[in-house]
């Protein structure tokens, strides 16, 4: 072999680990971000009994136990039952509180996955840096977090609250998961909107002079206040607040990623979920005036929005 | 002859006795009468705040009723029933002097009463008709500490229950609290306001995560401020 093809032979060699040595020196101190391989952005309606329901559960009868065989029998039987009819409700009742989202469908589906992380990662400017890798090739240097979003509306339409599952990892080091939640804060006078909303005094007079108009309003009741919120112009509002949430749960998935100060106690903290009240018990480990940002029990992130004070003049833009 | 005939007579007493202690009507809510600060405020008089004695979270299994099944249950609990009895009823504690704040607020002249309560000790009222009237002669209290309205906050039971077929559990565990809270005019004993409470909360998501069961105490403080938010929402209005 001449000294020249070896010298060709060789350069093509090198030629991809120059390439990536490149990369790498242009990357670093870049955290890398794998979204999921699925086109579409995972929505969902939030459950009536979300949250935890009040009352008492489905009561099974008492079965007949005729020994030990039977008590075996009875619990596997129950087991089964009880597991497939649980499982079959849980389905009935996640397809009718995915009803709410029907107005946004459209929209929705012509929202591609890249374009919600692309619009999240612009509006993030996250510390250190992200930067999407789609998953081909070799993996990149670097730490990468993977990170799977859900939204879920509220069933009042108020209500966004985005679910997101992060698995961190780091060459050394060993692999963190959790899940950082983050719920949207009240939308503006959402206190003082009705979920019905009376027809405003002056849709009588407009009746009376369109009764074409009058008869279609009558048959369709016209949309809460919160929908033509998020509705107008392509569900241009729902699309910049959930890009704007996820910006949020990525920073505060980075920011939170080491222990916290065990000196902070637990106790129950309340937060506002649109015009409800909640409860959870955590450690608050970050706040402003109308946010805190909270360890649960189990460990997850939460970002909820709290009362305002008075003298409070910060916003969130989600 | 005779003598069986006696012993007939007094299983048969024994029975009446026994039903008819299950006939003493179930007392419904009572909702405070509209106006009712401001005609209280005319009439004058103190209120005293009292919340009885807290009992200790716990676990109980409703439904699992002979000596057998419960152990059954508590042996395949062991572990969830031993973090339920470190729960904290702390939370709980302010709950009379934010009684207080808010009736005084309101315009009436409150009072806290610190003394440990235990409701099962007072003497029982034994009114006539016991419908919208406290069943315990709360009289010893009025005496001790000048008051002509008593508020009494009874929590019977924190915790966490699971509901079973004898051996066969037939639900999720659920926090739970039971208790009652009423507004006691101490010159006849009429509930002027009676609350009883019977929450229970579901554990979100996965219930069975031993050793710390999170979704389990979360859903117990939750089902705590419920509790709390339930009985000062008439005095917050």
């Amino acid at each position: 072999v001449s000294p020249r093809r070896r010298a060709w032979a060789l350069a093509a060699l090198l030629a991809p680990g120059l390439a990536l040595a490149q990369a790498v020196s242009s990357t670093e101190g870049v955290t890398w971000l794998r979204a999921p391989a699925t086109a579409d952005v995972a929505w969902r309606g939030m459950l009536a009994t979300e949250g935890g329901a009040v009352g008492s559960g489905t009561q099974i009868g008492p079965y007949v136990v005729p020994g030990p065989a039977g008590l075996l029998a009875a619990i596997f039987t129950h087991a089964a039952i009880q597991g497939s009819v649980t499982a079959s409700i849980r389905k009935r009742e996640q397809e009718e509180a995915d009803r709410v989202l029907e107005p946004y469908r459209a929209a929705l589906q012509a929202w591609p996955a890249a374009a919600l992380w692309q619009a999240a990662l612009a509006g993030a400017a996250p510390e250190p840096p992200l930067r999407l890798w789609d998953g081909q090739g070799s993996a990149p240097a670097g730490p990468l977090i993977e990170a799977a979003p859900l939204f879920t509306m509220a069933q009042d339409e108020a209500v966004l609250v985005l679910d997101l599952v992060v698995r961190r990892s780091a060459a050394g080091k060993e692999v963190q998961e959790g899940v950082v939640r983050v719920v949207s804060s009240p939308l503006p006078g959402t206190a003082a909107i009705p979920l019905a909303p009376a027809a405003p005094a002056s849709a009588a007079s407009a009746a009376a002079a369109d009764p074409a108009a009058s008869a279609a309003s009558a048959a369709a009741p016209a949309p809460p206040p919160q929908r033509l919120h998020w509705a107008g112009s392509e569900a241009q509002a729902l699309k910049r607040t959930a890009a704007a949430m996820l910006a949020h749960a990525l920073h505060l998935a980075q920011r939170h990623a080491g222990p916290d100060d065990e000196t902070v106690p637990m106790r129950t903290h309340r937060y506002l979920q649109g015009t409800l009240q909640r409860a959870e018990r955590a450690r608050q480990i970050a706040s402003t005036c109308n946010r805190a940002v909270l360890r649960t029990l189990r460990g997850a992130l939460m970002s909820v929005p709290v009362a305002p004070g008075p003298d409070c003049n910060a916003s969130t833009p989600f | 002859m005779v003598m069986l005939r006696r012993v007939g007579a007094l299983v048969a007493l024994g029975l009446v006795a026994v039903l008819a202690g299950c006939a003493v009507p179930v007392q419904q809510p009572v909702e405070l009468a509209p106006g009712f600060f401001s005609a209280a405020k005319a009439k004058g008089g103190r209120v005293g705040v009292v919340m009885a004695e807290l009992p200790k979270s716990d676990t109980q299994f409703p439904g699992a009723n002979c000596l057998l099944c419960i152990g059954v249950a508590n042996l395949a609990h062991a572990e969830m029933n031993k973090q339920v009895q470190s729960f904290s009823t702390a939370e709980l504690q302010p709950l009379p002097a934010d009684l207080v704040a808010l009736l005084q607020k309101q315009g009436l002249d409150a009072v806290l009463i610190k003394d440990p309560l235990k409701i099962a000790d007072l003497p029982d009222l034994g009114a006539p008709d016991p419908t919208n009237k406290a069943r315990k002669n709360f009289g010893a209290l009025k005496d001790k500490h000048k008051v002509d309205r008593l508020l009494v906050v009874n929590i019977t039971a924190l915790g966490v229950w699971r509901s079973y077929s004898a051996y066969v559990p037939t639900d999720a565990p659920r926090a739970v609290l039971y208790g009652e809270a009423s507004m006691i005019d101490l010159g006849n004993h009429a509930l002027e306001w009676h609350l009883p409470l019977a929450l229970s909360r579901a554990a979100e998501g996965a219930w069975d995560e031993p050793p710390k069961f999170p979704g389990l105490a979360n859903a117990y403080f939750q089902v705590l401020e419920t509790g709390m938010d339930m009985i000062k929402k008439p005095f917050s209005r």
